[in-house]
């Protein structure tokens, strides 16, 4: 993490997309990728402070939080967020009078609504003047991506590491707290005779989504076998919305609809997966979002094993494709590449998913709706 | 592939990647001959090497994660 003071303000897209603004002579703690964004906009020259981001007496080290406050800062998605929720529950069991504030993207900051255990939630970029208010900081930039323990040990596990707790298995699984005026939103979605499939058209990079047509194929078998027992909704962000529309056209729209974040809000999403009765998706938000309510989850892993989101998750199978990638290293063979944006290898084959996310096909998905109940023999 | 001859190849102030594949292929050979690895291990493991393709395979595995029953289930 560095310190950096611009002459100018500027604004850009991080690597997660979120708008990021650097407003003209504030000091702010930002990670060293920014710098090397900063430079590629040609805007070096406006650089008046990089400094080390130091202040280690302030670091968080397990220290007593009583009547005492922490701030937590993390750029990163919905999952990168949600693995802090349990550790920050235990750290307010534990200290009742603290105060815990999170620092995070504006994107994703409606993941905190109704949850008493954040007590602000502020945005990114953090300003040092704002963690200078704080007793002490956890800083999370980096605890999964540049981790090399992160290839083998759970997320939730390295999260409470850097809180200094460890809750008890039943504390393990994050919370959310949907709205009743958000339920009412999302109600038309869901149809109560059925069972309601959420499934996520892809994860936020092409490495660690599936290729479209593994669901098409799942959504016309399971038709064609159960009629009238399903109704599937295929979350997809803004930009994946044409391409996931195709799926109305491929197949019976009666019993498949869209959610997509060109109508609805995070929030929103949270209350549709709250009313349904089935989770499944490659690595992204929504399976952690599932966790939350404890759906049954099937999880769709292969640039890392499942084991390393999932371990904690209830009624929840991981799939897992072990292969024999020139890229894989460790029990499972992975390349633990998951925030760029395609695999390289699938760009050697000139093909946009990857190779490990392509050997899967729907008697895996069929399995595992069947051992997770969702497919009942009574209705077979 | 002896000392003398490796060393002859760490003399090289190049080599090529036809080179390479030839004393790639000579080591494998031998270290299958000696019996420390098995000619389908090797084929499953660098066969984009050796075909100049990318083609991956592998196996899928299920994994029931239930806390409550404090175990994770392979299933399949």
């Amino acid at each position: 993490m560095r310190i950096l003071q611009l002459n100018k303000s500027l604004k850009f897209l991080d690597d997660s997309n979120n708008e990021i603004t650097l407003k003209e002579n504030i000091d702010y703690i930002v990670p060293e990728i920014f710098l090397i964004k900063i430079n590629s906009f040609g805007f070096s020259k406006h650089i008046v402070k990089d400094d080390e981001f130091k202040y280690e007496e302030r670091k968080y080290k397990g220290q007593d939080l009583k009547r005492k406050s922490v701030i937590v800062f993390r750029n990163g998605g919905i999952g990168d967020l949600m693995f802090f929720f349990p550790a920050v529950a235990e750290l307010k069991r534990k200290y009742k009078n603290s105060k815990v504030v999170v620092c995070c993207s504006n994107k994703y900051s409606d993941l905190f609504l109704g949850n008493d255990d954040f007590d602000k939630v502020i945005h990114l970029p953090l300003e040092l003047e704002e963690l200078l208010k704080y007793d002490y900081y956890i800083q999370l930039q980096g605890i999964i991506e540049d981790n090399k323990d992160a290839e083998t040990r759970n997320a939730y596990d390295l999260h409470n590491e850097r809180f200094y707790v460890q809750p008890d298995e039943d504390n393990m699984i994050p919370k959310l707290f949907p709205q009743k005026e958000e339920i009412n939103k999302v109600e038309k979605y869901i149809e109560k005779d059925k069972k309601n499939i959420v499934i996520a058209y892809a994860a936020s990079v092409p490495i660690r989504s599936v290729n479209p047509d593994l669901y098409i194929n799942l959504i016309q078998s399971l038709n064609k076998q159960y009629k009238d027992k399903f109704n599937f909704i295929i979350v997809c962000t803004p930009s994946q919305e044409n391409e996931a529309k195709k799926i109305l056209n491929i197949c019976d729209n009666l019993t498949t609809k869209i959610f997509t974040g060109r109508e609805h809000k995070l929030r929103e999403l949270i209350a549709l997966v709250s009313l349904s009765n089935c989770v499944i998706s490659p690595d992204s938000g929504l399976i952690h979002i599932g966790a939350a309510f404890k759906k049954p989850l099937i999880g769709i892993y292969g640039p890392f094993s499942s084991m390393l989101r999932m371990k904690y998750y209830r009624n929840a199978i991981g799939l897992d494709s072990k292969t024999n990638c020139i890229m894989g290293r460790g029990e499972m063979n992975c390349c633990f590449q998951h925030g760029e944006g395609s695999c390289k290898i699938a760009r050697k084959r000139a093909e946009i998913y990857s190779p490990c996310m392509t050997l899967y096909n729907i008697e895996e998905l069929i399995f595992s709706l069947k051992n997770l109940k969702i497919i009942e023999d009574e209705i077979q | 592939m002896n000392e003398e001859e490796l060393n002859l190849i760490l003399k090289k102030q190049h080599l090529t990647i036809s080179q390479l594949n030839d004393y790639i292929n000579t080591f494998i050979e031998i270290i299958i001959e000696k019996g420390l690895v098995s000619k389908q291990e090797i084929d499953q493991r660098f066969q984009h090497i050796f075909r100049g393709t990318y083609e991956i395979g592998g196996d899928i595995i299920l994994t029931k994660y239930n806390v409550e029953e404090n175990e994770n289930i392979t299933v399949k």
